[in-house]
């Protein structure tokens, strides 16, 4: 083994590379503040590991773009761990990019002779913004669609050649498949090789200056700050004996004021003492921390072993955070298929790109342009960073560096929350975006179920009658017809109903109400005109006479089986699948109560039974039991039922004639719609409904 | 070593192996889950046989209709390939009624064909590396143009190329007159007929 080692370091070198590697000097030894560079290299290395094996699985087109992404998802094995580690670690590398950054600026570290390195920085950073852009596309849910949208967009108002920037981008002038080849290749192919080679740059101008030793003054002063925020736990840092006392006085003065709760104290007057000793001993403390954070000159140590084991702990924290959060929300979300015809209301940017989105919408930034929120002020505020380096140079051009920061980071955050805020508040985007969810799991139901047809999941969606009845019904129902009071969709109606809700259409509950209370069930017909202006009738009607007249009757004890054995009768003639199936026994009992008025309980008061009026076969008859006595009364043969339903629709005038008041709607619904209405509204789709 | 190595130890050696040995540990690990996931992500195949095989269009049990009765008995004996129709799953994507493959069948008894016995069917796909074979009359049997692998009518191979002979599928006569053949894929390359 030795001699084979020896043999390949003659040829290679590597025992010099690996030295050079690992023993680089780190004065003033291992620190936890230099961590981050570490767990930014991790991250980029998780990604590069799932974003491979991602690739194996991943199609980037318009029609398998999201087909395959939901494979991954819902039907490989570990799929969706693999996708919510890269989900989640994509986001733990801005975090931990963004807290890099920081610390470069407040340390001064971009201060000569690490100027280039600084730029270099900037580069990667702006690299990894690419790569969570152009990341976010590639599911092609309505989500990541309709948020790149808008990043498209601004680049199309980009200055002289915004509209060329954006087809190239694009590939076309619409989204398609090109977008997705083109947005894959940048975020698997260009944009991760640009990131290796500018790390590898960086790393190399890094060793190059070796890291940015903490001065003792500001050591000491860190350690106050961190000392009287975090009490013990800060104190570590400077010296643990002492946080070892103040873990012991702490635990001692907890223990007190626990008893003192125990001992029916009030809980606000405990919490309020316990606070104010936590800061008195933080504050007693505190001049100890600063004296052993100046008197502390550690060893120079080695990269390897001491960093790389704080290194290691530190992305073992960012790994275990990043599981934490895949567990936590079940990995990634996938939404949506992408629809360009469907309307998402709650597009939004990634959460960390949420302070540009609200920056756009600041009343004086619309006003100012486009061109101004998106592209101006963000240069400008790229620019000053860029020459922090220069500005650092002037005497006071630190304090100016790290105040601009501050500010930066201040007003980033409270757009942040802003943006937050004004979402969690706003019912629209809520429900949108619990659409959004709930159109991703029907979809994915459907998939389960059925598969994905060759054009794409969209088509799933669109062919599904409980996705698409209830949007049908609330375009074309929900102006008369409310459904369980709603408009079919689940919101509210804008109108106040004139005609029945439909939410139990044909089922044992509705018969029972048309036939005992047909007044109240009608009852929206009050405010119905029929097109020549008249009031509608209905709600004097024959019908309305016979239900009132019969009431009493029909709900003695001793006709009640037989009016449940009508009710049968009438629902079996609709054949639903959804429904409880009919009892035959009672079915065949029904029809004769259906046509008779000799009841067990005497003559019907009416002196008419339903046959008198109403047409009707019943479901496998050859002959028909009643003819019905003309035009205006509706007929009954497989009423509830898809046939029945889709005529009534069609043309309510065969059933009503003259008095009918609703408008036909064979001509305004395509077949297609009039065929999803009608299958949503009989239950007649796979798989049920789950919500 | 070589020259530039530390000249004195910063830490002591006894905490320094345990250092070591912790932030190995610890390194290994961190890097090891995302690449294990991705490693038990790839081996998805393996755990789920026959997703990409023909579904739905066969009936429940696998048969396939392929022919009928009088078709057949009209090659009065002489080989044919027939086209095999089912619907297919390719991991998301389900297409329905597709040509998803051929059979080779023959009448292979006197008379009327009354069951499955009186039908031979045999899958076109050479049992040596998956070329496809054809019936060939100069040959009086099968032949396989890739590495001339050739088959006797009922199958038998007639020369040593192919592992085994041409992989026969079950038939079922079904509804008086229909051909039904249970389609399937075997494993090229072997002596043994496995199905894939």
């Amino acid at each position: 083994m030795g001699a084979l080692l020896n043999w390949l370091d003659h040829r290679t070198g590597y025992r010099h590379l690996l030295h050079h590697t690992l023993y680089e000097p780190i004065p003033g030894g291992a620190r936890w503040r230099y961590v981050w560079g570490s767990t930014l290299v991790f991250t980029f290395t998780v990604q590069l590991i799932t974003g491979v094996f991602l690739w194996m699985a991943y199609s980037p087109s318009a029609q398998t773009a999201w087909e395959s992404v939901y494979y991954i998802q819902h039907q490989m094995e570990y799929g969706w761990l693999l996708r919510g580690i890269h989900h989640f670690a994509a986001q733990a590398m801005v975090v931990l990019m963004v807290l890099h950054f920081m610390q470069v600026v407040v340390d001064g570290a971009y201060k000569a002779p690490r100027e280039v390195n600084f730029w270099l920085g900037i580069v990667l950073m702006l690299i990894v913004l690419g790569l969570s852009l152009t990341g976010y596309l590639l599911p092609w849910d309505q989500k990541g669609y309709y948020a790149t949208q808008v990043a498209t967009k601004i680049l199309g108002v980009s200055p002289a050649v915004g509209p060329e920037l954006q087809q190239l981008v694009q590939g076309g002038s619409e989204y398609g498949h090109h977008t997705l080849t083109r947005f894959f290749a940048l975020h698997a192919g260009v944009l991760p090789g640009l990131l290796v080679v500018f790390l590898a740059l960086h790393i190399y101008v890094f060793r190059r200056h070796a890291i940015t030793p903490a001065e003792p003054t500001k050591n000491a002063k860190f350690a106050v700050v961190l000392t009287v925020l975090f009490g013990p736990v800060g104190m570590f840092y400077a010296n643990s004996l002492a946080s070892l006392l103040m873990f012991a006085i702490a635990g001692g003065a907890g223990w007190g004021l626990w008893q003192l709760w125990l001992r029916g104290w009030d809980a606000q007057t405990v919490l309020l003492i316990a606070a104010g000793a936590y800061f008195l001993m933080n504050l007693a403390f505190a001049p100890l921390a600063a004296r052993s954070a100046r008197r502390f000159k550690p060893a120079d140590s080695y990269f390897w072993p001491d960093q790389i084991l704080k290194d290691a702990v530190a992305c073992l924290a960012v790994l275990a955070a990043v599981m934490g959060l895949t567990l936590y929300f079940g990995g990634a979300e996938l939404t949506a298929p992408a629809d360009p015809s469907e309307e998402f209301a709650a597009a939004r940017p990634e959460w960390y790109f949420l302070f540009l989105f609200q920056f756009l919408k600041i009343e004086w930034v619309e006003h100012m342009g486009l061109q101004f929120g998106a592209i101006v002020v963000p240069g400008a505020i790229m620019g000053i960073i860029v020459l922090m380096p220069l500005i650092g140079r002037w005497k006071l051009g630190h304090r100016f560096n790290v105040a601009f920061l501050s500010a930066l980071m201040i007003g980033i955050v409270w757009l942040t929350v802003w943006a937050l805020r004004s979402d969690w508040g706003d019912a629209e985007f809520l429900a949108a975006r619990e659409r959004a969810v709930e159109d991703g799991d029907r979809t994915v139901a459907l998939a389960n179920a059925h598969g994905i047809p060759v054009e794409g999941a969209q088509a799933l969606l669109r062919s599904d009658p409980l996705t698409q009845g209830p949007k049908i019904f609330a375009r074309n129902c929900a102006v008369c017809h409310h459904y369980e009071g709603h408009d079919g969709t689940g919101r509210e109606p804008g109108t106040e109903p004139t005609a029945a809700d439909l939410g139990n259409f044909g089922t044992r509950e509705w018969l029972r109400s048309v036939l005992l209370d047909y007044k109240e069930h009608f009852a929206p017909l009050e405010r119905a005109t029929r097109p020549d202006g008249e009031p509608v009738g209905f709600l004097s009607g024959e019908m309305a006479d016979w239900s009132e007249t019969n009431r009493e009757f029909l709900m003695q004890e001793d006709n009640k089986p037989a009016l449940d054995a009508l009710i049968e009768f009438v629902v079996a003639q609709g054949r639903r699948d959804d429904l409880p199936q009919p009892d035959p026994e009672l079915v065949e009992q029904g029809q004769e109560f259906f046509a008779t008025t000799t009841w067990p309980g005497g003559d019907l008061p009416s002196f008419s039974s339903c046959a008198d009026c109403h047409a009707m076969k019943p479901v496998g008859a050859d002959e028909p039991l009643s003819e019905g006595a003309g035009d205006y009364y509706p007929s009954l043969t497989g009423y509830g039922g898809k046939e029945w339903l889709r005529e009534f629709i069609a043309h309510p005038e065969h059933f009503y004639g003259d008095y009918n008041a609703m408008p036909a709607f064979g001509e305004r619904l395509s077949g297609e719609e009039l065929e999803l209405l009608v299958r949503w509204m009989t239950g007649d789709y796979t798989p049920e409904a789950s919500r | 070593m070589s020259q530039d190595a530390p000249s004195r130890p910063p830490v002591m050696p006894r905490r320094g192996f345990l250092v070591k040995a912790a932030a190995a540990v610890i390194g290994a690990a961190v890097a090891l889950v995302p690449l294990l996931t991705g490693i038990l992500f790839f081996l998805d195949p393996l755990r789920r046989r026959n997703r990409g095989s023909a579904e739905g269009g066969a009936a429940s049990d696998g048969f396939v209709k392929v022919t009928t009765t009088d078709v057949l008995e009209a090659f009065q004996g002489q080989p044919e390939k027939f086209t095999v129709t089912a619907d297919k799953r390719d991991a998301w994507t389900f297409y329905p009624d597709q040509r998803i493959g051929n059979v080779i069948l023959r009448k292979a008894s006197e008379g009327p064909i009354e069951s499955g016995e009186d039908v031979s069917a045999f899958s076109d796909i050479c049992p040596h590396l998956g070329c496809t074979v054809d019936y060939r009359e100069s040959h009086e049997g099968f032949y396989c143009p890739c590495h001339a692998s050739t088959f006797s009518l009922n199958g038998e191979r007639t020369n040593v190329i192919p592992p085994r002979n041409l992989d026969q599928l079950d038939v079922e006569i079904r509804n008086g007159n229909e051909i039904w053949v249970k389609y399937e894929r075997f494993q090229a390359g072997i002596a043994d007929k496995k199905v894939v």
